[in-house]
Parts: C-alpha cells; sequence; structure tokens
C-alpha cells in the first residue's frame, strides 16, 4: 500500500514537470494541414471563385430564406417550433399582406448584427456576425493586392469584393443608421473599439463602394462563368437602390425626429435638403446608366391581351431566366433534398389550401384588400386614381366590418354578383398575375375562397363550420366545400398551426410555380430576383419627381411602358402618388414595401392600430340559383389584436452590446 | 473500516461545500425611487400611457460606457422603481408628452428617494366633461386646450374608450363611426377659447359596449412641436361610466 502512494506520487510529480516543460512557445503555430491559406487558394482560378461563392453566401439578402424574425438564410431544420419559419416574408409586415394565422408590423428582428447572414447549421450558429463576414472580404479584397494571378480576374474579383461589402453595410445603414466603417482586417492588439461613422458618411462610403464595384465588373456574364454573379448594372442597381434611400431618409427623416446623443452625432439623421438632392441626382445618374446603356428591356413589353398581360407577368417570376433581358440580379438555389442546407420551401407554405403541398403548412401568404383596391381598373378615368372593388350599390366603399363571424349587418346594400370571379372583372392583369383571387383558377382548379352564407331564411353562418340547403334544393357549405381541400378560405382563424386558409380573401401568386407539382420542403429552385429593371425605372421615376430634377417625361414614359406591359393602352402622368401606388403595384411581394415604409418614414402613420383589410365573399341563399356578395372587413388576426402599431423608434433598431463595444446607442434604446 | 472511511469522507464534502461558498456576489439594488410627472403649472399629475407612453431615460454614472435604463410612468404621472443602485446618475425627460430637459449627476442614496419632476406639457387638456347622453345613444366629450408654449400645434385629438383604467392611444377600443376623432392637416396653433366635442357613436359600437358594464373614456391630444424628437399623447383624467 505504502509502495503504491509513493508510486503515485512520484508519476504525478513527473506527470507535471512534463506538462511544464512541454509548453514550448511555437507549439501550437503549426500551419493546420485541412485548411489552405487565403493567398494559396487564391493563385487558382477554382479556388478564387469557391472563395467568392461564400461572400457572395453571406450578402444580407431578403430572399426566399430570409425570415425578418429569426435570421438570414435560415434553414434550421430541427422541427419544434419551426414548423413555418421557413415561410417568411417582410411583406407580412406591411399593408401589402399578412401572415395568415397573423403577423405585427415590423421591426425586422433577423439578428444580422449579431449573427451576419449565413446559414444556421442545426441549432449551431457558424456565423461571427455582419462583421465577421465583413472582415472576411476586407481580408479577400487585401489579399487580392498580393496574390500572383492574372490581372483580369483580379480586377474583376476586387470589384465583386467591393459589390459585396457595399450590400453588407447596406444592410447594416437600414437596420442601424449610421455604423463604423472598417476597411481592413483589424489585428487582435489594435484598438477594436472603432466608432460609428456617421449615417452621411455610411451612406457615402456605400455609394462610393458601388463606384468600385462598377469600375471593373462585366457587362455581360455566360453561363460558363455564371450567371447569378454580379454585372456592371448590378453595381448600378445597387447603387440606385442606396441613393434612392439615402435621398429619402435625408428627405423625410423630419416626419419621425429623434434626440439624444446618436442624433447630436449625427449618427442617426442630421442630414440636409442638399444631401437628399445630391442622393436623388446619383440615383438618376446609377438609373439611366443601366437603362440607357445595359441593353435591358422589359420582358414582352406589348401583350395583344389583358389575358396575356397577366401570363406573362407570372411568367416573370415562376420562370426568371427565361426573362433575362429583364434580371439585373438574382440568387440562385440548388435542391436541399439532395444538398443538406440548400434549396428554398416558397412554394410549400404558400400555395393555397386547394394546392396543398404533401406538408402539413400552407396558404400562409395573404395578400390584403389594401393592395387588391389600389390596382387600377382599364375602365376608369384615366388619371391613375385607383380604383375599389366595388362592393355596394351605394358607392360606400369605406365602412369595415370588424368581424363578419358576429356584427354583418345585412340591411347594408351589397352588391349581388353571379360568381366570385365578376368582382375583378376589367382590374389590372398585374392583379392576376401576382394574386390568386376567390374564382380564379389556379393549377387547374376553381379557387374556393368563401367566409361563409346567408341562409334561405337570412340566419347568418359566417366564420364558423356548417352548411344550408339552398332555395334549389341543393346543399352548400360555409367555407365553399365540405372539407378542407375542397376550399382555400377562412377556416381555422386564430389557429396558428391550422392557418392554413387565407384570413385575407386571397393568396399570393406571384413567384409560385404553377407547374411544380412535388413540393416538399427546401426542394425549390427557382430563382429569386434581387434586382429587375422596373424596379430602376420606379427608382428613376421617384427622384426625379421628388427632386424636380431629372427628366419629367422620362419618368412619364417609364412609368407608362409599366403600365403597358400590363396591358393598359392610355397614359398617367408622373405625379408622386401615381409612382408610388405603381411601386406597391408592380413590385407587390418582391421584399420593397416594408423598406420603402421605413425609409420614407410612413410606417408609423400607416400603422398605428392598424388593422389591415380582408374581402370576405359571401354566398347569399335567398337568391335562386345563389348569388355572392364581398363584404368589407378588418381581417381576423389584425382585427383580434386591436390593431397593428409601429413605433416609431423602431426606424432604427438597437445597437447589440454597447456596454462592450462602446458604441452610441440609437435613440429610446 | 470501510464505514469510517466513508463517513470521513462525507465529512470533508460537507466541510468542503460549507466553506466553498463564500458569499461574493455584488449587492443587490439598495436603493427605491418614486415621485410623479407634475405640471410644473398648478403642479397637476401629467397623465400618460403605461405602453409606449413617456419614461424616465436614466444612466448610472461610473461606467466606461453609459447605458440607458427606462423606467415606465403609471397612467396617472406616478412612478415607482425599487431596484435601484445608489450612485450618481444622468435623467433624460424627452421623447415624452412634454418639453424635454436633462438632470446631471443626481445622487439616489440607499433607501427611499423621492424625486417628482415638474414639466412643461405640451398640451393641457382642460375642462373635459365626458357624458353618456341617452337621446343621441352617445357618449360624448367637450374639452378645452392649452398650449404648454406659444409653438405648440395640435396635430390631432381623439375619445378613447377601453374596459379599464389604462385607457389610451395604445390600449383602447377601436371604435367604429365617425365624430370620435378629429386631424388637423396641417396642423394648427391652439386657441384656448375653442371648445372641442367629440363623441362616440354606442350604436355603431354594439358589439364593444355592453349594457350593465364599466367602461373607461379618456380624451388625448398629440402636439406637433419641431425639434424634441417622439411626441406622445397629452391626456386629461379618465371617466368611468356604467352603460
Amino acid at each position: 500500500m505504502k509502495d503504491m502512494k509513493k508510486k503515485i506520487i512520484f508519476i504525478s510529480i513527473a506527470a507535471s514537470l512534463l506538462f511544464l516543460s512541454a509548453c514550448k512557445k511555437e507549439f501550437l503555430d503549426v500551419a493546420p494541414l485541412t485548411k489552405v491559406p487565403s493567398t494559396v487558394l487564391l493563385t487558382d482560378a477554382n479556388g478564387l471563385t469557391t472563395l467568392l461563392a461564400n461572400l457572395y453566401a453571406k450578402m444580407p439578402m431578403e430572399d426566399f430564406m430570409y425570415n425578418p424574425g429569426k435570421f438570414f438564410n435560415y434553414h434550421r431544420d430541427l422541427g419544434g417550433n419551426a414548423f413555418v419559419d421557413f415561410g417568411w416574408s417582410t411583406s407580412f409586415y406591411t399593408d401589402e399582406s399578412n401572415y395568415s394565422a397573423g403577423s405585427g408590423a415590423g421591426p425586422v428582428n433577423d439578428a444580422y448584427w449579431e449573427y451576419g447572414a449565413v446559414t444556421m447549421s442545426g441549432n449551431n450558429n457558424i456565423s461571427n456576425g455582419a462583421y465577421g463576414s465583413i472582415r472576411q472580404v476586407n481580408q479577400f479584397l487585401l489579399d487580392l493586392q498580393t496574390v500572383n494571378i492574372d490581372e483580369g480576374l483580379r480586377k474583376r474579383a476586387t470589384s465583386e469584393g467591393h459589390f459585396i461589402r457595399a450590400y453588407m453595410y447596406f444592410g447594416l445603414v437600414k437596420r442601424y443608421g449610421g455604423v463604423s466603417i472598417i476597411q481592413v482586417p483589424q489585428l487582435p492588439g489594435e484598438d477594436l473599439f472603432t466608432p460609428r461613422n456617421t449615417e452621411k458618411e455610411t451612406f457615402d462610403f456605400i455609394l462610393s463602394e458601388c463606384d468600385l464595384a462598377i469600375e471593373n465588373l462585366p457587362a455581360t456574364v455566360n453561363a460558363n462563368d455564371g450567371i447569378y454573379r454580379a454585372t456592371k448594372w448590378a453595381g448600378y442597381a445597387l447603387k440606385s437602390r442606396v441613393a434612392l434611400y439615402a435621398a429619402s431618409i435625408a428627405k423625410f427623416w423630419d416626419k419621425a425626429p429623434f434626440t439624444g446623443d446618436a442624433v447630436d452625432k449625427k449618427l442617426v439623421g442630421g442630414m440636409t435638403s442638399a444631401d437628399a438632392n445630391n442622393y436623388y441626382g446619383q440615383c438618376l445618374a446609377a438609373s439611366s446608366a443601366i437603362i440607357d446603356n445595359s441593353g435591358k428591356a422589359l420582358y414582352k413589353p406589348t401583350p395583344a391581351t389583358k389575358a396575356e398581360a397577366a401570363k406573362n407577368f407570372q411568367d416573370l417570376f415562376q420562370n426568371p431566366t427565361g426573362a433575362m433581358e429583364e434580371m439585373i440580379f438574382l440568387k440562385a438555389y440548388i435542391d436541399g433534398s439532395t444538398t443538406r442546407m440548400q434549396g428554398h420551401s416558397y412554394d410549400v407554405y404558400f400555395n393555397p389550401s386547394q394546392t396543398a403541398p404533401s406538408y402539413s403548412y400552407f396558404g400562409r401568404f395573404n395578400p390584403t384588400l389594401d393592395l387588391v383596391d389600389l390596382f387600377e381598373d382599364y375602365t376608369d378615368d384615366g388619371t391613375g386614381k385607383s380604383v375599389p372593388l366595388v362592393t355596394r350599390t351605394d358607392g360606400v366603399e369605406y365602412e369595415y366590418v370588424a368581424n363578419p363571424g358576429t356584427s354583418l349587418d345585412l340591411s347594408k346594400p351589397y352588391k349581388l354578383y353571379d360568381t366570385p370571379a365578376d368582382i375583378f372583372i376589367n382590374k389590372d392583369a398585374r392583379l392576376f398575375g401576382s394574386i390568386i383571387t376567390p374564382g380564379s383558377v389556379w393549377k387547374s382548379k376553381t379557387m374556393v375562397i368563401q367566409g361563409g352564407l346567408i341562409k334561405s331564411d337570412g340566419t347568418k353562418l359566417i366564420y364558423q363550420n356548417g352548411n344550408a340547403v339552398g332555395l334549389d334544393g341543393k346543399t352548400y357549405y360555409t367555407y365553399g366545400g365540405a372539407t378542407g381541400p375542397e376550399y382555400s378560405g377562412f377556416a381555422q382563424l386564430g389557429n396558428n398551426e391550422q392557418g392554413n386558409f387565407t384570413s385575407s380573401g386571397f393568396n399570393v401568386k406571384k413567384y409560385l410555380v404553377e407547374g411544380l407539382t412535388t413540393i416538399t420542403q427546401f426542394v425549390c429552385t427557382h430563382p429569386y430576383i434581387d434586382f429587375r429593371l422596373a424596379e430602376i425605372y420606379l427608382n428613376y421615376a421617384e427622384a426625379a419627381i421628388e427632386s424636380g430634377t431629372g427628366d419629367a417625361g422620362k419618368a412619364a414614359t417609364y412609368l407608362n411602358a409599366l403600365r403597358k406591359r400590363a396591358g393598359h393602352t392610355d397614359n398617367i402622368p408622373a405625379t408622386i402618388d401615381n409612382i408610388l401606388k405603381e411601386r406597391r403595384i408592380e413590385l407587390a411581394f418582391e421584399g420593397h414595401r416594408y423598406w420603402d415604409l421605413v425609409r420614407r418614414r410612413d410606417f408609423h402613420t400607416a400603422f398605428n392600430s392598424t388593422r389591415r383589410k380582408a374581402l370576405v365573399p359571401i354566398l347569399d341563399l335567398r337568391e335562386n340559383p345563389p348569388k355572392y356578395f364581398f363584404v368589407r372587413a378588418y381581417n381576423w388576426p389584425d382585427n383580434n389584436a386591436g390593431g397593428r402599431t409601429f413605433e416609431a423608434k423602431s426606424y432604427y433598431k438597437a445597437i447589440p452590446d454597447v456596454a462592450t463595444n462602446k458604441l452610441v446607442q440609437n435613440p429610446q434604446y | 473500516m470501510k464505514k469510517i472511511n466513508y463517513i470521513s469522507l462525507l465529512i470533508t464534502c460537507l466541510v468542503l461545500v460549507v466553506t466553498s461558498c463564500e458569499k461574493d456576489n455584488f449587492p443587490g439594488p439598495d436603493a427605491q425611487v418614486y415621485g410623479a410627472i407634475k405640471d410644473s403649472l398648478g403642479s397637476a399629475l401629467v397623465e400618460q400611457d403605461i405602453q409606449t407612453g413617456s419614461q424616465i431615460e436614466v444612466q448610472e454614472l461610473g461606467f466606461p460606457t453609459l447605458v440607458s435604463q427606462f423606467w415606465v410612468i403609471k397612467n396617472n404621472g406616478e412612478y415607482r422603481n425599487n431596484l435601484v443602485f445608489s450612485n450618481d446618475y444622468d435623467i433624460y425627460m424627452r421623447n415624452g408628452n412634454f418639453f424635454p430637459y436633462t438632470l446631471k449627476s443626481v445622487k439616489i442614496k440607499s433607501g427611499e428617494n423621492n424625486i417628482d419632476f415638474a414639466v412643461v406639457p405640451y398640451i393641457r387638456v382642460k375642462n373635459v366633461t365626458i357624458t353618456r347622453n341617452t337621446i343621441t345613444n352617445k357618449i360624448e366629450a367637450s374639452f378645452e386646450l392649452e398650449a404648454g408654449k406659444p409653438v405648440v400645434k395640435v396635430k390631432s385629438i381623439q375619445l378613447y374608450a377601453f374596459s379599464d383604467i389604462y385607457v389610451g392611444a395604445q390600449i383602447k377600443y377601436a371604435t367604429a363611426g365617425t365624430g370620435f376623432s378629429q386631424t388637423f392637416s396641417p396642423t394648427i396653433l391652439i386657441d384656448p377659447a375653442t371648445t372641442y366635442t367629440l363623441s362616440i357613436d354606442l350604436a355603431a359600437n354594439s358589439a364593444l359596449f355592453k349594457t350593465g358594464r364599466d367602461y373607461f373614456f379618456r380624451v388625448g391630444a398629440i402636439a406637433d412641436v419641431t425639434g424634441v424628437g417622439t411626441i406622445r399623447t397629452n391626456y386629461a383624467p379618465y371617466v368611468k361610466i356604467s352603460l
């Protein structure tokens, strides 16, 4: 026993001595054999594109896999509460659509600062934040200066780096205002506490980055090289978008003013009307460069019929690569069922109930009546004013029923229609290209969207399961069919998990692929359109009219070119109201509306205990044969929540961890 | 022998457990602060919203980076925070419904501290009567406005209704019909001689208002002042009406 103890003590001492002596200084400084240093990687053309692909993937693009309440590139596939997390859009936070089971009005909470824009792997976050991604671009740009590669490749890759860095900083400035501009990889030991730059400096930096991007990006990309890589025109397009954003902040900041440290230091706001005009000017120049020199053109600009116009507009989104003449920058996907953490699920969550995929959650993207009312009517007065749907015979189209299930007043003079589709006759073709309306045909099925019925004795049966026999002796159901797969609207209101039926009366069509039959999680691969010519047209028009500079005639031409592509034959004047309305219609559900409300500082007035609107078709069995009327109502989730409010302070998000990173906090946080 | 070993091991562990837990936490909050937001003219309480209303913004001094805390104010203008660390604080009264100002290096001592804030509200809502008119079947409010300073304009006025005392711009029924609010576009200078009237049509809101229950009504006005940040609603005290 004693010997044993001695042995143990001896071994312990020996081990300690060994341990202490083993730590020579270079012991851990061995180059890892599993990693290739960037300087080596960059000497090879394939290595260069690999690294570039990685950087492209870190751009904060609000695409199909962006969840504004969670993360960018959100593919976490762990089940649990995540059952609907892969089908979200910033659109749900605005007045153009709502999530079927209810969605508030911003602010985006995508953790861009903390987690950057990279895929989550399982539950583990493998990103190191927006600045982690920026550091990688900084390192990339630094290495490119010294590495031995073809000069053409070096120049192009450098410009791509600037394009990506501009995009990343734009992601930051939209959310946080002025941020620290860091252009070189910082090293440990340096002073890492870079203070925030002003909002103006940040915008100016992004615009100068766009210029550096434009400098050496190619005018065209070929299939061999990758059609999804940035061109010169993508650089101009980003510049056009950023400049319009900056100009709007400069012009409209005072609609929601702030006070405090960040304001005094101009980290947010502090721009003048001269700045606004400068940025509008830059937007006009960048937009003109694309319109005049890129050779880009609208896809099928002169349809023969309205039906053709609707089909063309639908095709533009279900097959963007078939309309490359209009496309400026796209994001591609590969099938996630074969390559993990890839693909998207747009068609899974957003197909209406009647064409539900083989997955339990669908029908979630519900365009609002607010948006549907905006579309022009081909028989209107030609001024470009929106024409609300006609639901009543007394011309009152501004009354909304809080909850048709309990408070519908049948004494109001509702207009009767033979079919649910009749109310939409003569509406702008883009309505049918973008939205699945009641009574329209989708995937060879007539869409049944019905909120209830009036029994032949005048009893109301609305927002509840049931059926009744009509005067013709036939049985009719409240939602238009006996079971879920036979109808697409208004059932299961307030049930998040079962929220597979539209609560607004409409489903989205834009970007859904009509020919897609096998639909499961992450198998969708149709590309996301980040920039297309139509946006550039509208950027030009808005900048021209808001600034009073630019060519107002061109603004009208571009505005009306979009309308003509939608089957209109007249011209409307390029007033700011017409341009903004056109923007909401043409670019609906493409991720613009949220940031348009932010940059023009309209969010806090648009959403002040606001309830978005729904159109509720009701079958009237007092008529023989039965007829339909339409009730203007507040959508069920918003009404139930007592309306939605956007707090003014949300125009800027809180800077995370200010106690540690020593940055000045944004107002009211 | 084995038993003794086990017992001694157990005792050793217990001794370690007892001695290892030295109380090394920082001391907890030791101060309580309470008070009210009072009108500098006449010291009436300045009514607030409990949700997204005015807040008292404080920064505890002595740290390299100062971080704001926000103390919520009750609807009637009183506040209390029982979990405060005694120290020196900067207090910012801003983004509320009164003219902003700053108090530097305010000493908050251990124990109870009473700090009242004398403020100039943007708008005073005065001479309010809110009654139920059984003939018209409406809740009718009449009131006058007074500007805190001559520069103040009024942007909108509204009669809010809800089922409890927290009624206001954030917590309210979405009432139907017209006449319960008025928006001034462009905003107008305040004439103290004008009497405003607002009303909520009970018939048009029969789904919200049930006979035999109590409801709470409050009149609010939103000011238009430049250079002061976010402006929140000014109120008169609520009125309870049993229907």
